[in-house]
């Protein structure tokens, strides 16, 4: 039977890259993944929210949890900062009764479906999901194009830290390097490759010239490692890449982003078209081109 | 301004976050990205936790260039929870009114949409070209949802999460996004 989810794309992949909406929709259903809509408000952002107020952050994470529990599914998400606030919302409110409590009276006080089951819901970012023995299987069946470019993987801080919340191996994690081999990219190595891309926290919007320098550090390690496009799992890192490269100027390597399944879909045969890479500000032109031409061979 | 119950709330952080085993080694300052390019310094942050300091409250903007990325906690030999302190920290900050001031405009947002990030009618032509629906299916497009939402927004007291803003002492006000930053690069 497809697996189904409660979809969560975030209010960045929504309205400001749709392209990441669309590309992980095509390459969902190309995966027999089912995605379902839901009224998912912002989850909200982990950076500047989580700093005004932790119970109001919360409890606003609870009411996404709370539409997601309505339909009895766990929520995907696609996003580092959907997933740090969800997951970190969903781990509170099950370990501490009364938060819980707080939060649920909050929750029904505004009168929001599903408050009562906010805590059985499980919050899996797309990365866990496509990790997987039998995920990997069903990409690697589904791959028609290895195009071998040299690619930068960025895992996200949210992803990984803190890894008493997310049990992972914070050091030396692989699966996004491997599913990137898998659908026939090469990931390259570089130095601070684990390190933040600088937008988090409130910085991005509130300290412009340190989240840029943080930026520029790290567009020079994976353009030195000769990588051709950063891959990202998060559309608030890919905001970062994509808008920063531009707000550093002229004079800054440039070094495209893509979001995974925007990859994924390029390596499943699919239109650098219809997967948005043309919509991005700095378009990742080597990656369309090198599918077009297998595209093209494919034809011959 | 800063009296005793900010003293206290400060002492409540530094028990919460195990502030008191750290041995000021420096490994948080050395792992921060923000450590470069600005004037945070994660050990001393922590120090003036363990100092009852409270200007790292009330007179520095040094904890709102952290990123979050929780690098300096991860790899504290002894259990600090240094970005959650700061995250802490920051809460003290917003309560006397100092905080960034682009992330007014970010509250708002939450507080009419839902969504941090809004809408624009350039990104929904782009939407429409991708074959996405227009108007995404998200609380936002929901009119019952979205009154939903409000109504838990006013349960939550969230128009007054943030007091007016009042500049660091010495700040830079003459930008909107001047926030000091002593030691950053430009760009």
């Amino acid at each position: 039977m497809t697996e189904r989810f409660a979809f969560f794309p975030g209010c960045i992949s929504i309205n400001l890259y749709p392209s990441i909406d669309r590309a992980t929709r095509l390459v969902m259903a190309e995966l027999d993944y089912e995605l379902v809509d839901m009224p998912f408000a912002c989850c909200p952002p982990p950076g500047v929210l989580r700093s005004y107020d932790e119970p109001t952050w919360t409890t606003l994470a609870a009411r996404n949890l709370a539409v997601a529990a309505r339909e009895g599914l766990p929520v995907l998400t696609i996003c580092n900062g959907c997933f740090g606030s969800l997951h970190e919302a969903s781990a509170r409110i099950s370990e501490d009764v009364e938060l819980r409590e707080e939060v649920v009276l909050a929750l029904q006080e505004a009168g929001i479906e599903g408050a009562a089951e906010v805590a059985d819901v499980k919050v899996l970012p797309i990365l866990d999901l496509l990790g997987t023995p039998e995920a990997r299987d069903r990409i690697s069946d589904r791959v028609v194009h290895r195009l071998g470019t040299p690619v930068a993987v960025h895992y996200g801080c949210h992803y990984l830290r803190p890894s008493t919340r997310t049990g992972r191996d914070v050091e030396d994690p692989r699966v996004l390097d491997e599913l990137v081999e898998i659908a026939g990219f090469k990931s390259v190595p570089f130095p601070q490759k684990l390190s933040c891309c600088g937008a988090g926290g409130g910085a991005w919007s509130g300290q412009e010239a340190t989240s840029l320098s943080i930026l520029e550090r790290k567009l020079g390690e994976m353009s030195s490692a000769g990588a051709e496009a950063v891959v990202n799992v998060c559309p608030f890192c890919h905001l970062q890449f994509d808008q920063g490269q531009r707000r550093l100027g002229r004079g800054v390597p440039s070094v495209p982003s893509v979001h995974l399944s925007q990859l994924l879909g390029l390596a499943f045969g699919m239109k650098d078209k219809a997967l948005g890479l043309h919509t991005h500000l700095v378009p990742a032109r080597g990656l369309a081109k090198a599918a077009r031409s297998a595209r093209a061979d494919d034809r011959k | 301004m800063a009296g005793e119950g900010l003293r206290a709330r400060i002492a409540s952080i530094l028990e919460r976050a195990g502030v008191d085993a750290c041995i000021q080694c420096g490994r948080c300052t050395a792992t921060c990205p923000a450590a470069l390019p600005s004037s945070l310094r994660a050990r001393e942050v922590v120090r003036a936790v363990q100092d009852g300091d409270m200007t790292v409250v009330t007179d520095r903007d040094d904890i709102w260039h952290c990123t979050t990325c929780f690098s300096c906690q991860e790899r504290c030999p002894k259990g600090v929870q240094v970005t959650q302190a700061i995250l802490w920290l920051r809460g003290e900050a917003v309560a006397l009114g100092h905080y960034p001031a682009p992330h007014t405009a970010a509250l708002a947002e939450i507080s009419r949409t839902g969504n941090v990030f809004p809408l624009e009618a350039e990104i929904r032509a782009v939407r429409g070209q991708l074959s996405l629906p227009l108007d995404p299916p998200d609380c936002a497009h929901d009119p019952e949802e979205l009154a939903a939402f409000h109504r838990l927004l006013e349960v939550l007291v969230f128009e007054d999460l943030a007091p007016e803003r009042r500049p660091y002492a010495g700040e830079d006000t003459r930008e909107v996004t001047g926030e000091g930053s002593e030691g950053g690069e430009g760009s």
